[in-house]
């Protein structure tokens, strides 16, 4: 795969990213003896939310910020500048090694769709479309269960839908990674869910593997997308971490059933 | 125990054992050569499902409806149509005259009927095309081959991708299957789409989601043991490397070895360049593009690259009656509000043609239909006396 093809699908899963994907830029630690019992030194992709004032920066994937014991902020700071949106993570409940959390997310998708509706390179909609205003709700219920000290599993059950505005032509962006998390915009809600488990592997070595569903009821068309994703995440230390993953998405288009894989790196700044 | 046994024993339990063991070896299997999978997956060169091998077996198909078979021919009516992926007279972007990139079904389908009409008008026992979708955005992801086979007389088809992506991320256009094929009223057999040379002066990116010409070739299976060998193409529009040239010595090259082996022989093309001795080889009024990505009409550099062709073979228009009048045998242009300005669309063969039957159907003067709406080329049909 060409520099340039690879630059452009790590861009698409930056944006996918921030249009709603768990984070897959993080792993779970073990809480700290000083901390809450479920606030964790790096984001995860469970009920469990960041400790307290931390902060953790990513270059493609999401940052992260501990509000409050049991909020967790966050957002992609280069994909804001194209499609706003925050994030966040609300625990609910904690009962010994269980986690209930919300996960609300709120976005604006039309700035970034005017700037993909184009001529030429990077064109995935056609110039002439008319793009909505819209805002794009999703959330999702998360519930975590820490196991073996190190270990978590997590389930969730989401949706998404897209209050809009505007009914002219505004054709389906059916690009991989990025084609079920704007789904919403064309039918009127899209249901998800993911099953995941995260922990330790080895010494500073970290692990996660999830798989993603989602059900894309839209207007003329029904269609889903299956998406795994695996990551090691290696540990320098409390501040710095090496993240390396592939996430694949096995989805129906109205084109037919595609496989699509990309593997990605990521540094992650913690502090 | 002896009850325990003796279930298992029951036929079903053990067909219910043998699965179970079977599936167990198979996730063995599967484990243990899953890094193998995974490394392939991550490696893979064409995320976007873009490329071909250099051969490969063409896709066929059928009419949902198969009625039997017309008796051996004693003439082969042949017609050549470039269908602007039932694009009709629409303004797309490419050429410039407008800013459309994705149709309707209604409108795709619209533009068929009024295809299908001409088609069956013509009635042919072949008929090639270029520039037909079977599952691309822009035609509203219309299998183009089927319908036709499902709406003409027609009922075999082979069909080979030009320009096929999961996603072309540019202008829009999306998922993209475009291509060659060939429809015919008798069966087709050993299809296969060769590979044409690339472009050589495009980036890699670009070279990967762009257009891969290529050579369909089928053999037609005629009543009576006869056949015939089928090649059809479509060239090179825009390239300076010359790309073109390389792709009509490519295909003279294929009807010659095919003609050597004593077939009856028929090349089929929109060639995208002009024949020899074309008055007017540049400046045409309909080329409005100013990005030279999409500038294709000037042909002064490729005055001779037609001239072996039909040294060889029979052409469907005799040179000398096209050079006497070139008008009377254009078949292009992109303006829906002129008339057809250059010849691009040929039939050749090493058979015998049956004098006079060569046509350019322009308009209901020369083919009794009005074709400026229903493409942007005209059809070409020829009549091939059968040995």
């Amino acid at each position: 795969m060409s520099t340039v093809t690879r630059s452009s699908l790590v861009l698409a899963l930056a944006l996918a990213e921030a249009a709603g994907a768990a984070e897959p830029e993080s792993a779970t630690a073990a809480p700290s003896a000083t901390a809450p019992s479920s606030a964790l030194l790096w984001a995860s992709r469970g009920a469990e939310t960041l400790r307290q004032g931390r902060w953790q920066l990513a270059l493609f994937g999401q940052s992260h910020y501990g509000l409050a014991d049991g909020v967790e902020l966050a957002l992609q700071p280069l994909v804001f500048l194209v499609l706003p949106h925050a994030e966040a993570k609300l625990r609910l409940l904690q009962r010994g090694a269980f986690t209930l959390s919300l996960r609300p997310r709120l976005s604006y998708p039309s700035p970034f769709l005017n700037l993909v509706s184009k001529e030429g390179t990077g064109g995935l909609l056609p110039a002439t479309s008319d793009v909505p205003f819209a805002l794009l709700f999703e959330s999702d219920l998360v519930a975590s269960e820490r196991y073996a000290t190190e270990h978590v599993a997590s389930a969730s059950l989401g949706l998404a839908f897209a209050p809009r505005g505007s009914s002219g032509e505004f054709p389906l962006l059916d690009f991989p990674f990025l084609y079920p998390r704007f789904a919403a915009l064309y039918g009127v809600v899209v249901p998800r869910a993911a099953v995941s488990a995260e922990g330790r592997a080895v010494e500073r070595l970290f692990y996660s593997v999830e798989l993603t569903a989602f059900l894309l009821p839209l207007r003329e068309f029904d269609g889903y997308a299956l998406e795994p994703a695996i990551e090691l995440q290696y540990r320098f230390g409390p501040h710095v971490a090496l993240l390396a993953g592939v996430r694949a998405s096995i989805a129906r288009y109205p084109v037919g059933t595609r496989f699509h894989s990309l593997p990605y790196l990521d540094v992650e700044l913690g502090f | 125990m002896l009850r325990w046994r003796g279930r298992v024993g029951a036929p079903w339990q053990r067909r219910c054992l043998w699965l179970r063991c079977r599936l167990w070896l198979r996730c063995r299997l599967w484990l243990r050569c899953w890094p193998c999978w995974l490394v392939t997956a991550l490696c893979a060169c064409d995320p976007f499902h873009a490329t071909f091998d250099a051969i490969e077996p063409a896709r066929a198909y059928r009419a949902r409806e198969l009625r039997p078979a017309p008796g051996a021919p004693a003439r082969l009516r042949v017609m050549n149509y470039n269908v602007k992926f039932g694009g009709g007279r629409i303004d797309f972007f490419f050429d410039c005259h407008g800013d459309r990139v994705l149709m309707k079904r209604s409108e795709v389908i619209r533009n068929l009927e009024a295809l299908a009409l001409k088609i069956n008008q013509v009635d042919p026992d072949v008929l090639v095309v270029q520039e037909v979708d079977i599952n691309s955005k822009r035609a509203a992801f219309v299998d183009q081959m089927q319908w036709l086979l499902d709406h003409t007389a027609l009922q075999y088809g082979v069909y080979a991708s030009q320009w096929k992506a999961d996603f072309v991320p540019s202008d829009g256009l999306g998922a993209i299957d475009s291509g060659n094929g060939i429809l015919s009223k008798y069966p087709l057999s050993a299809a296969e789409r060769i590979a044409l040379p690339l472009h050589s002066d495009q980036s890699a990116i670009v070279r990967y989601f762009y257009l891969r010409r290529n050579l369909l070739r089928a053999r037609l299976e005629l009543p009576g043991g006869q056949s015939a060998r089928i090649v059809a193409t479509h060239t090179d529009a825009y390239g300076q490397d010359g790309t073109k040239l390389r792709h009509i010595e490519r295909f003279e090259a294929e009807l010659d070895a095919l003609a050597t082996e004593g077939e009856l022989v028929i090349g089929v093309g929109d060639l995208n360049t002009l024949p020899p001795g074309s008055e007017q080889q540049y400046g045409f009024p309909d080329s409005v593009c100013e990005e030279e990505d999409f500038i294709a009409d000037d042909y002064r550099a490729e005055a001779s690259w037609l001239d072996s062709l039909y040294a060889k073979y029979s052409p469907a228009i005799p040179l000398a009656e096209y050079q006497a009048n070139n008008a009377a045998y254009f078949s292009h242009t992109t303006d829906q509000d002129g008339f057809w300005n250059r010849k691009l669309d040929y039939i050749f063969s090493n058979g015998q043609i049956v004098p006079g039957s060569g046509l350019v159907h322009q308009d209901e003067a020369h083919g009794g239909m009005a074709t400026m709406p229903l493409s942007d080329h005209a059809p070409v049909s020829v009549e091939l006396e059968l040995p």
